[in-house]
């Protein structure tokens, strides 16, 4: 990453209803730096869900989003696209209560390999956020950031 | 899905062209449709043009003056019930704005134990975390109520997800496993 990188950031309100806007900013983005279907795809979940977490934890534990009384006046979540020569990097960032990243990595599983009985969603978003993209970078303190990249591959001439 | 892989769809609202038959067109009045155009292609409204239009490589809508351009829904369901089967048509995008809608449709559903319950998820075109949450969720009330619960008609960018996470293997619709 250089200062020669262009920037795109979105400040959306952290409610449930504005994660599709986000989608499709990503697509947008993304698409005019020729990323297949595919990948558009897969960064399209991997985005969501950092974007789910900071509206249901950033700013004191949300059922989907729903009204909210809060500290300050306008919560939101920032996404900052970044684009570089051979990259896409974005950062999901909230100003709310942080979370223990630590402990989230922690949990960040699947349900290969479990009975009915012991699965369950827990751990499941971190877990295909870092299936889904090249890295993932998370920072906690004031607030948290996720960052995460998806390199570009420039795939030649099929035989 | 698109079938060719080196096809991305690509929308370009600014280049939309419109259709002035059977509409009183002015210059002002065209340049305030092709906003609404673009606007409308923002809000998701060209992917559906885009889909319809591939194979005559058209990006053009008929615009008439005054038409409302409505972005259609997100998310709904659609229940067809039959003898011993109660089928859910899962269409749209299954995120965390349409999850409670998913939610409530399905613990009422979950409590049908004299049928199958079947969703059919043909036309459903996003699922993240929050969905596959949900479906644990049917999953294991299923299960302890061992009554029957089947996923069918995967698209394979989900079934990609499915694979990913696990719950694959859970889907085949056997009540007890």
């Amino acid at each position: 990453m250089n200062t020669k990188d262009e920037v795109v950031t979105i400040f959306v309100p952290a409610a449930a209803e504005y994660v599709d806007l986000v989608r499709l900013a990503l697509y947008g983005i993304a698409c005019k730096m020729g990323f297949s279907y595919e990948e558009i795809e897969d960064m399209k979940v991997a985005l969501s869900e950092a974007c789910n977490n900071a509206v249901l934890h950033a700013y004191g534990d949300l059922a989907d989003g729903a009204a909210i009384i809060a500290k300050m006046p306008e919560p939101r979540v920032e996404i900052r696209f970044i684009k570089q020569s051979d990259a896409l990097s974005i950062v999901v960032k909230d100003d709310g209560s942080s979370f223990d990243a630590a402990a989230a990595a922690r949990q960040a599983e699947s349900m290969h390999g479990k009975s009915i009985a012991d699965i369950e969603a827990g751990g499941l978003g971190l877990y295909l956020m870092q299936a889904l993209m090249d890295q993932v970078e998370v920072l906690s303190g004031e607030g948290t950031q996720v960052m995460m990249t998806k390199r570009l591959t420039r795939s030649g001439e099929w035989a | 899905m698109p079938e060719a892989a080196a096809s991305i769809p690509r929308i370009r609202p600014e280049t939309a062209t419109l259709d002035k038959s059977g509409s009183r067109s002015s210059g002002i009045q065209t340049v305030a449709a092709a906003r609404y155009v673009s606007i409308a292609c923002v809000c998701g409204y060209g992917y559906f043009i885009d889909s319809n239009n591939r194979k005559e490589n058209k990006r053009t809508i008929p615009i008439k003056w005054g038409m409302v351009m409505k972005a259609p829904d997100k998310f709904y369901l659609r229940t067809e019930n039959q003898e011993g089967r109660c089928t859910v048509y899962v269409n749209g995008e299954l995120d965390l704005e349409s999850a409670s809608q998913m939610r409530a449709a399905m613990a009422t559903l979950v409590e049908l134990t004299d049928r199958e319950l079947v969703l059919n998820l043909r036309e459903l075109r996003y699922i993240d975390s929050t969905g596959i949450g949900i479906l644990v969720s049917v999953l294991k009330a299923r299960h302890a109520k061992e009554a029957p619960f089947i996923v069918e008609a995967i698209p394979p960018n989900i079934r990609k997800l499915f694979d990913m996470t696990g719950i694959t293997p859970f889907l085949s619709g056997a009540a007890t496993s």
